[in-house]
């Protein structure tokens, strides 16, 4: 037995020393600053390949990497300049880019027209983020510091798509001699350059000198991949984290109470709706969708099934996204949706199923607004499935209603109204109520081929009210983004797309 | 004894053969399309489309499995659908990790469950013995995530003697982020490892040879040590050789709490992700390993038990003699 122990003792000794690498250098600086920043997330990169990995873990890590043409504020929320320098709208279809002289991408290679060009064909040909810029005719280099981007019809949103860190530019020469080497050595000129990567358990990123901004704040970033919420949370109190994103909300409290951590919150891009298949009957019906509408207490299910985080839902656009218009949270009045229901042909109610895909939270949504449509004498039946299933079936049109989550990631409404809400778009690409209305189809393109505000802001006012009526969605909830952090952080700013650039942040010792 | 280890090793081929057949069309009939799932509720469907033939999704599912078997005997288990890296070199790479957490879970379990299941059998009946079955069965029943979380708690926040999560660097570091893990796997193996030890310590403690033992005068701890352990060792070789198996292919649940780097954390993004190469790469290791772990289980029993070596040699003799005859 003795024997049995004490090789066992050697083998995990020798494993630990086949293992360990060598030690972490975590000094302080002398500033008074921490050199590293220590941030946890709930799951690992992908791809560090900006035009393959979109998961937010992905981009939480890989936008310090990437720089894009241009890039939007995360508290206004307005376009301004990165690569590009300046631009003009040289036509409603192209637009001229001035790029940046002098910039560098980490391994020394100069950037110019030629990179951009080949990083947006790049993004094009990609199956994973051409959704993003496929808007895009042709990319042609006027001089080497000056490209043109010609659409191939008039696009509103060019500017807001470009600045989605799908678009984000690469070192031409070094992808051209091995298309594959970004997924695991990327190399851009944002603000930290890559320094390794433990899957499953941490990138190491180290502040790129030579930013065009200035050097970031602190030399050190590394990015921890702690899966368990619970987890995350008891690190932060520990300090072995600084900053912690998606805090659970059972442990929003704690940190709340902890005088040392502070629980930051903002809206997100994210809503969560109910789209009901106007194919089928009685979801034909306007009055049976207005019905549902009114027939869910939005409030209650943030308070209960939410915590008390996230905002009732009026659109399925969040207020953070450019063309919102607020036409005001459905009225809770299940009296009224019973008329409505009669009114409709259905004074007894009728049952229908409402799918939704296999992830707690969004179940739990479902069950409580199943309770609710039961008070108007709808029985509804949630069938639970598997993500990839429910995406192929409710694509086609098989359900009765669909629960959903859409992120407006270029924080521009055309992403969303065109994908959810244009006729051509039914099915995959995402209208799953499969709506088709002329006057809709109409603003949608007003709002998308414009690139003047004023015509923008006029045509989204006008959809948001249009679509109230049609009532082809019912949306339920806007999610909160949260994280915490400890109170030695400073400079960390929420953007609600969920993954934050955090070259401005330093933690004090 | 050799050709019993060369035996022993063919008989992994049918097996493998077996893990591959079943995993891979569990995985591929179960509902979800990897293509959906890689590029999410956003994409159109030209880019599904091409994401499908990428993967070669767009073939007959047996054309797949026999490419998939192609490949494997060519030492190829494929690239990864979620992120088109080598699966043998991500397995690999995490191997490592699992295999030190392993070991030190085991470690833990044999330092606490063969000691206490001594002295319970050694006290039948006593207090003792009762509160460490007590305590034994509590920890079978303790769920890992549980006792992690609690071990965290403690440890990491309230003492602040250990890193809550992750792996340390270093081989100080490295150890120190060990002692949670380990005592959360530990304590669960060692459960079943006292109650293995009492049980087999009871069947040996009455046996003659132990009346004959005390009787020719030498100490209780010889007795107890050479004349009842070895004897009681094998039934709790073979427990322990289940779990270490186990343990090999990656300890799922404390992984994820501790945030340990392992195979165990690999197998569940892979499943959850549908990643039906990862997934199958990572089994195929894991029933290699708990293959080698049961043969040498098997091997270890000979070097226990001289009658099970003696089986052994007068299976070669017999052999020789029908040879000769």
């Amino acid at each position: 037995m003795k024997k049995m122990l004490t090789v066992l003792l050697v083998l995990l000794c020798s494993a630990a020393l086949f293992a360990g690498g060598s030690a972490e250098s975590s000094k302080p600086a002398a500033t008074g600053y921490k050199d590293t920043i220590t941030v946890g997330q709930g799951a690992d990169v992908t791809s560090f390949d900006p035009h393959i990995g979109k998961e937010t873990p992905a981009v939480a890590v890989t936008n310090h990497i990437f720089d894009t043409l241009v890039d939007t504020d995360p508290v206004t929320g307005e376009v301004v300049p990165q690569i590009a320098e300046k631009w003009e709208v040289v036509s409603p279809t192209s637009y001229r880019f001035f790029i940046r002289k002098g910039l560098t991408f980490h391994n020394g290679e100069a950037l110019d027209a030629d990179d951009v060009k080949f990083s947006l064909d790049r993004a094009i040909a990609s199956g994973s983020v051409s959704y993003i810029v496929d808007f895009i005719k042709e990319v042609k280099i006027e001089d080497q510091y000056t490209v043109l981007v010609t659409t191939k019809a008039p696009y509103g949103p060019t500017l807001r798509n470009l600045a989605v860190p799908f678009a984000a530019i690469v070192p031409k020469d070094y992808v051209s001699a091995n298309p594959d080497i970004l997924k695991t050595k990327p190399v851009g000129t944002g603000p930290y350059k890559f320094v390794s990567w433990t899957q499953n358990d941490n990138a190491k990123l180290e502040a790129f000198e030579q930013y065009y901004k200035g050097a970031p704040q602190t030399k050190n970033l590394i990015i921890k991949v702690i899966p368990e919420a619970s987890q995350r949370t008891i690190a932060l109190e520990t300090g072995e984290l600084d900053i912690v994103y998606d805090v659970l909300v059972s442990d929003m409290k704690r940190v709340r109470e902890n005088k040392n951590l502070t629980l930051l919150e903002a809206p997100s891009l994210t809503c969560f709706y109910i789209s009901f298949n106007m194919r089928k009957p009685p979801f034909d019906s306007q009055l049976v969708r207005q019905a549902i509408n009114m027939a869910i207490d939005r409030q209650l299910l943030v308070d209960t099934v939410n915590s008390g985080t996230g905002a009732p839902a009026d659109e399925i656009i969040a207020p953070a996204v450019y063309g919102y218009y607020s036409t005001g949270v459905w009225e809770y009045n299940p009296a009224k949706a019973k008329q409505l229901l009669a009114q409709a042909g259905y004074p007894n109610g009728f049952s229908a199923t409402l799918w939704v895909n296999n992830n707690q939270s969004r179940v739990e949504m479902c069950q409580a607004i199943q309770e609710m449509l039961r008070e108007i004498g709808i029985t509804v039946k949630v069938e639970v499935m598997e993500f990839g299933t429910f995406i192929s079936r409710t694509t086609a049109g098989e359900h009765d209603m669909g629960y959903f989550g859409w992120v407006t990631s270029t924080k521009d409404a055309d992403y969303t109204y065109y994908s959810l809400q244009h006729s051509s778009q039914q099915g995959a690409p995402g209208n799953r109520s499969f709506i088709a209305d002329p006057e809709v189809d109409r603003l949608v393109m007003l709002g998308r081929t414009s690139a003047d505000t004023k015509v923008r802001d006029a045509a989204y006012k006008d959809l948001a009210i249009k679509l109230k009526e049609v009532a082809n969605n019912a949306p339920i909830i806007y999610t909160a983004i949260t994280a915490g952090a400890n109170k030695k952080v400073e400079g960390f700013v929420l953007d609600p797309i969920g993954y934050h650039r955090l070259e401005t942040v330093k933690v004090s010792k | 004894m050799g050709k019993y280890i060369v035996r022993r090793l063919l008989m992994m081929i049918p097996v493998l053969l077996g893990v591959t057949f079943i995993v891979f069309f569990i995985m591929s009939l179960t509902p979800g399309d990897p293509a959906a799932i890689i590029l999410g509720d956003q994409a159109s469907a030209e880019s599904l489309a091409q994401k499908r033939i990428e993967l070669g999704l767009d073939k007959p599912l047996l054309v797949r499995y026999a490419n998939y078997m192609g490949n494997l005997f060519r030492g190829d288990l494929g690239l990864s659908y979620r992120n088109q890296l080598s699966v043998a070199k991500q397995v690999w790479d995490k191997f490592p990790n699992t295999a030190i957490l392993a070991i030190a879970g085991i470690l833990v379990a044999l330092l606490i469950g063969i000691p206490v299941g001594i002295l319970s059998a050694k006290k039948q009946y006593t207090f003792m013995d009762n509160s460490s079955m007590v305590l034994s069965l509590i920890g079978v029943s303790m769920p890992n995530f549980w006792l992690g979380l609690l071990l965290s708690l403690l440890f990491a926040l309230k003492l602040g003697w250990l890193p809550s999560q992750g792996m340390g660097s270093g081989f100080f570091g490295l150890l120190r982020s060990l002692v949670l893990p380990a005592l959360t796997l530990g304590t669960g193996v060692a459960a079943t490892v006292v109650r293995m030890t009492r049980s087999s310590m009871l069947e040996v403690i009455r046996q003659d040879y132990i009346s004959t033992a005390r009787a020719k005068g030498i100490t209780e701890k010889q007795v107890t040590n050479k004349h009842m352990l070895k004897n009681a060792l094998i039934p709790i070789v073979t427990a322990v050789g289940l779990q270490f198996g186990h343990l090999l292919g990656g300890a799922m649940l404390t992984e994820t709490i501790f945030s340990w780097p392992g195979l165990g954390r690999l197998m569940v993004d892979s499943i959850t992700s549908k990643d039906i190469p990862m997934v199958l790469g990572a089994v195929i290791f894991m029933a290699v390993m708990f293959s080698f772990v049961n043969l040498l289980v098997d091997i270890l029993y000979a070097f226990l038990d001289p009658r099970i070596k003696s089986q052994y040699k007068g299976r070669k003799a017999a052999i020789r003699k029908e040879v000769t005859v």
